[in-house]
């Protein structure tokens, strides 16, 4: 059979099969005094533009591999392979997959690069920012389907690690997550749809360049209890609850995330949004709440100051480690715009009102000649989201 | 501004025009064995990807007239949320969407050509021994 791309959703499964997605999406923040998703006071593409080729190879009906090649216009996102996977179907009801997966967590985490799949044009960056989910894992997952009467119900459970490099208000981190193990469950009942999923490890490591001489420095200074502070090492938790409805009309999207771990960068996160939204032919009209609210561990910084140059040192090094830490307190009303010009390609716009607290990182990477910045800005997005 | 927008999606309410495609369908399987009435619910599931004692839907192409009654009346979903939805199931590995056709013949020839297929057709045509309705939209 010859390979060929599909016009979207009108084939019938073929051997092999290729297909893709491309969004190019162009937004400005209205502030000079800090950065927000990388946009800054004047117009970029290159933040969520994006070029993703996906390629299905059928064995038999029931053994196929797949895999999904990504081009990022982002510096700070990886391109390359996304996926790879084997997928295993014994029958309609069980499917399993082995291999680099994208990690099912939130409703649209493992397509959060397909932005057609979604109504914004940025999904809220309270749940979906970077660093807040570990996108991609290398490990298993199974799924399984069944109904009782009208009620649709999908399980599935995930194993494996993940490795990567993540950015967080403008700070580097290196996660290593050994263990990561979650479900889901979705509930669908016609229109409505409820939804519970959970992100867990026992064996989670954050690196930060130079962490390892603090810690040695301050266990040194008899400090141990402020070394133990920055040991990054630990377990994390994390559930999510999401409902959604959906109508020829109107349809009605919330998720809330929390997170629990003895790490201290992650710790205390309790975040959700809510979107409101109105079908008009191929016209999407949506108002999203987002909020964010993070309990970090406080470090008090007990190393007496103008006692011992050493000392001195040694304390300020602390204080800037401490403040590469996000703590994003942030809320964010978002109205965004969608035209489905055809069943594969959408125009989106729009306009987020971000309103952070001051102190706080907030998502927002902050200047340093601009640290009395309130932490309000307006961030306009234009965008075409294309799949093929 | 966001509380104008917030009181025009509501009073939009009041003007909703709702689905207004008032044309009938048979959902039709080719099954060797009889085959038994559907529930509607049954019918949207298959059609969203769902799993139904094997069955394989077949639907007609965005811009074809049955396709938007049964998406309307059937689903309960826009074409757009639709083509969302398969493309959310299609770039997550979780299904692919029906196979596609653009006319009633394609859709006859390609039922009568494959078992266990399920298809829709304008209600009142005149159908093939082979193919039995499963369900009626009225």
């Amino acid at each position: 059979m010859l390979p060929g791309f599909s016009s979207f959703g009108a084939t019938e499964p073929s051997g092999i099969e290729f297909s893709g997605f491309a969004r190019l999406v162009a937004g400005y923040l209205n502030t000079d005094e800090a950065s927000f998703e990388g946009y800054e006071n004047k117009v970029s593409l290159s933040e969520k533009s994006l070029l993703g080729f996906q390629v299905d190879y059928a064995f038999s009906s029931q053994l196929s591999v797949s895999a999904q090649l990504l081009a990022h216009s982002d510096d700070s996102r990886d391109s390359g392979v996304q996926w790879l996977y084997l997928n295993y179907e014994p029958s309609s009801a069980w499917q399993f997959k082995a291999g680099r997966l994208r990690t099912p967590y939130l409703k649209y985490s493992d397509v959060v690069d397909v932005g057609f799949t979604y109504p914004w044009l940025s999904a809220p960056q309270q749940l979906y920012g970077s660093y807040l989910f570990f996108p991609q894992y290398d490990g298993i997952t199974g799924r399984y389907r069944f109904n009782l009467d009208k009620v649709y119900v999908e399980t599935e459970l995930y194993y494996g690690s993940f490795e990567d490099e993540v950015t967080a208000s403008g700070s580097h981190f290196s996660l290593e997550v050994n263990q990561l193990y979650g479900g889901v469950v979705q509930v669908t009942y016609s229109g409505l749809q409820f939804r519970v999923a959970s992100l867990a490890s026992q064996d989670l490591e954050v690196k930060i360049d130079g962490i390892e001489q603090l810690i040695g420095a301050l266990t040194g200074a008899g400090y141990s209890e402020l070394a133990a502070f920055f040991q990054l090492d630990g377990s994390a938790e994390s559930y999510v609850m999401g409902l959604t409805y959906d109508s020829l009309d109107w349809f009605f999207v919330a998720e809330r995330m929390k997170v629990s771990t003895d790490t201290a960068m992650l710790s205390g996160i309790d975040n959700y949004y809510l979107t409101l939204g109105r079908h008009w032919n191929e016209f999407q009209f949506l108002i999203t709440f987002s909020h964010s609210k993070q309990t970090l561990n406080t470090l008090d910084n007990t190393i007496p100051v103008g006692v011992d140059p050493n000392l001195d040192s040694l304390y300020y090094g602390l204080e800037d480690f401490a403040s590469m830490y996000p703590i994003d307190d942030l809320n964010t009303v978002t109205l965004t715009g969608r035209w489905d010009w055809s069943p594969s390609f959408a125009f989106k716009a729009e306009v987020s009102f971000l309103n952070g607290e001051r102190g706080k990182t907030s998502f927002f990477h902050i200047k340093e000649s601009a640290q009395d910045f309130d932490r309000k800005a307006i961030l306009y997005q234009l965008g075409v989201e294309w799949v093929f | 501004m966001i509380k104008y927008i917030l009181f025009f999606m509501v009073a939009s309410l009041v003007v909703s025009t709702g689905a207004t495609a008032s044309e009938q369908l048979v959902v039709v399987a080719h099954t060797q064995a009889p085959l038994r009435s559907l529930e509607k619910h049954e019918i949207r599931n298959l059609f969203m990807g769902g799993m139904l004692d094997n069955l394989t839907p077949v639907a007609f192409a965005p811009g074809v007239k049955e396709r938007l009654i049964f998406n309307t009346r059937i689903v309960g979903l826009t074409e757009s949320r639709i083509q969302s939805y398969w493309a959310q199931m299609r770039f997550s590995g979780r299904s692919h969407p029906p196979v596609e056709v653009q006319t009633v013949d394609e859709m006859l020839d390609y039922l009568l050509q494959h078992e266990d297929c399920v298809g829709y057709l304008p209600a009142g045509m005149e159908l093939p021994p082979s193919l039995s309705v499963i369900y009626q939209l009225q």
